[in-house]
């Protein structure tokens, strides 16, 4: 019989609200106890029935094509946008997630990241600060799909950087047509965010960026992104709390100059 | 959004109904899961799409419900099915059915993208229900394959006291911990654990009943 702390204890890693350490506690204790073990399976399989109590609803036929004609790509380009992490150097690595921001921001293709050629981007950004940096990048043209495949390589090889590369999606119609892809540094705590198609924001607003970091109750400011150039902007920012764990990045529309909690609208969200 | 049987014809890529959405818990339905799956974890495309036309009308209808937003759940069961790819070949048929180990991960992918839009928005839950089986009838399940299983599944929910079916609703669609179901229904945090615990534990005795 299973005692009814343990059972709770049950429930809450089936639901995913144990933290890893205690989640990892319970495997370990399952794995020793046949009868916790069967107990758990016994409840895995009975609440997922709870899928089926929800009023049914037909997947789109274009999503089982988008589904299956990504099994062959790399999780990064098979997935919706989302964050990944790659190791090596920080300049490199940045150099090389720059090149990506500027081809994938293109929004015409969201499912396809298109890059600048690494190699180039990488000798190029060398020598310069992330200012000389983000300068350098405005000049490179967007990649073709080709261009993936090089990227892909090249996030495998050991000499890129640990940094974490999220595409944003807008959450308003308005901005549809805009690109905007952020890349964090978490070793160096800074980050650049690419801005394509962005229109300047309204008189007496300003754009801001928010890092949401689980450590916190409320998202981190990363501070106000200026548009110098509807076309294409790099902006960097530093947020003015360390970041643990930068789960998703956000932009609002706020005062000008900004505001220490956001209050406007959320226009993007990625992670 | 829900498609009803006399337009399925109009699909220009058909299915074999039986394909369409099969019911995932009978005995002969788990054993041509795991097949496909064993076939999925070798690389099978083939496979792969089978068994999404038998798994993917239950967990959308999850992802719909959890999200409240089509383009936010394509993606999150679009997430699901790449990661039921990648990691197929590591499934273990001897701790859940194929369909289960799909819907615990999509609803962990949905929960959490859940999570991040609240913490941004600054609200607990986008219009939470408090009661996630109020509309649960036999005409929500439009597919006849399906209403087999949902029958079994709603016969046994009837069987759980609305309290269970609350707090069992809110833990497993929202999100929500147990804390913050706490604070929402107004209740000790030792009862909303109970309720739950009681909820899930019933749900498991009468379908095993059912069965």
């Amino acid at each position: 019989m299973i005692p009814e702390t343990q059972q709770d204890l049950a429930i809450a890693y089936l639901l995913g609200d144990l933290d890893p350490a205690s989640a990892a506690r319970f495997e370990t204790e399952m794995q020793a106890n046949a009868e916790l073990g069967q107990f758990v399976d016994e409840l895995r399989e009975s609440t997922a029935t709870l899928a089926l109590v929800l009023p049914a609803q037909i997947p789109p036929p274009a999503l089982r094509a988008r589904i299956l004609a990504g099994l062959r790509l790399p999780a990064a380009a098979a997935d919706p946008p989302r964050a990944r992490i790659i190791p090596g150097p920080w300049w490199a690595g940045l150099a090389a997630c720059l090149a990506f921001a500027l081809g994938y921001a293109v929004m015409e293709n969201r499912a396809a990241n298109a890059r600048l050629e690494a190699e180039r981007a990488r000798e190029t950004l060398l020598a310069g600060s992330i200012a000389a940096l983000s300068q350098e990048l405005v000049q490179l043209r967007v990649a073709s799909a080709a261009q993936l495949k090089q990227i892909a390589d090249l996030s495998a090889r050991d000499s890129l950087a640990r940094v974490k590369i999220a595409t944003l999606s807008a959450q308003v119609d308005t901005y549809q047509r805009a690109g905007v892809v952020v890349i964090w540094d978490d070793v160096r705590q800074q980050g650049l965010a690419k801005l394509v198609n962005l229109p300047k924001p309204a008189a007496g607003r300003d754009y801001q960026l928010w890092i949401v970091d689980p450590k916190y109750p409320s998202p981190v400011n990363g501070g106000i992104l200026t548009v110098t150039d509807e076309a294409g902007t790099v902006a960097s920012f530093k947020p003015d709390q360390v970041i643990t764990s930068a789960d998703a990045f956000a932009i609002s529309v706020e005062k000008t100059g900004g505001v220490p909690k956001a209050e406007g609208p959320i226009v993007f969200i990625g992670k | 959004m829900c498609h009803d049987l006399g337009t399925l014809w109009l699909d220009p890529n058909p299915l074999p109904l039986s394909r369409r959405c099969m019911n995932p818990h009978r005995e002969q339905d788990r054993e041509m899961e795991a097949r496909l799956l064993a076939r999925v974890g070798k690389g099978d495309e083939a496979a792969f799409a089978e068994l999404y036309d038998r798994i993917s009308p239950g967990l959308y209808s999850m992802a719909v419900g959890i999200m409240r937003d089509p383009s936010e759940a394509e993606d999150v069961v679009q997430e699901t099915c790449h990661q039921l790819w990648r990691k197929a070949a590591t499934y273990d048929l001897t701790r859940s059915s194929a369909f289960t180990w799909a819907v615990m991960i999509l609803r962990h992918k949905a929960i959490d993208r859940l999570r991040v839009r609240q913490r941004l928005q600054r609200t607990t839950a986008k219009a939470v229900d408090l009661n996630y089986f109020a509309d649960v009838d036999d005409s929500s399940a439009t597919l006849p394959l399906q209403r087999e299983r949902h029958e079994q599944v709603r016969l046994a929910l009837a069987q759980i006291p609305e309290d269970q079916k609350q707090a069992v609703g809110l833990a497993f669609f929202t999100g929500l911990t147990h804390e913050e179901i706490a604070a929402r229904l107004r209740e000790p945090l030792g009862t909303v654990k109970a309720r739950i615990r009681r909820g899930l534990l019933r749900l498991r005795d009468y379908l095993k009943e059912g069965a």
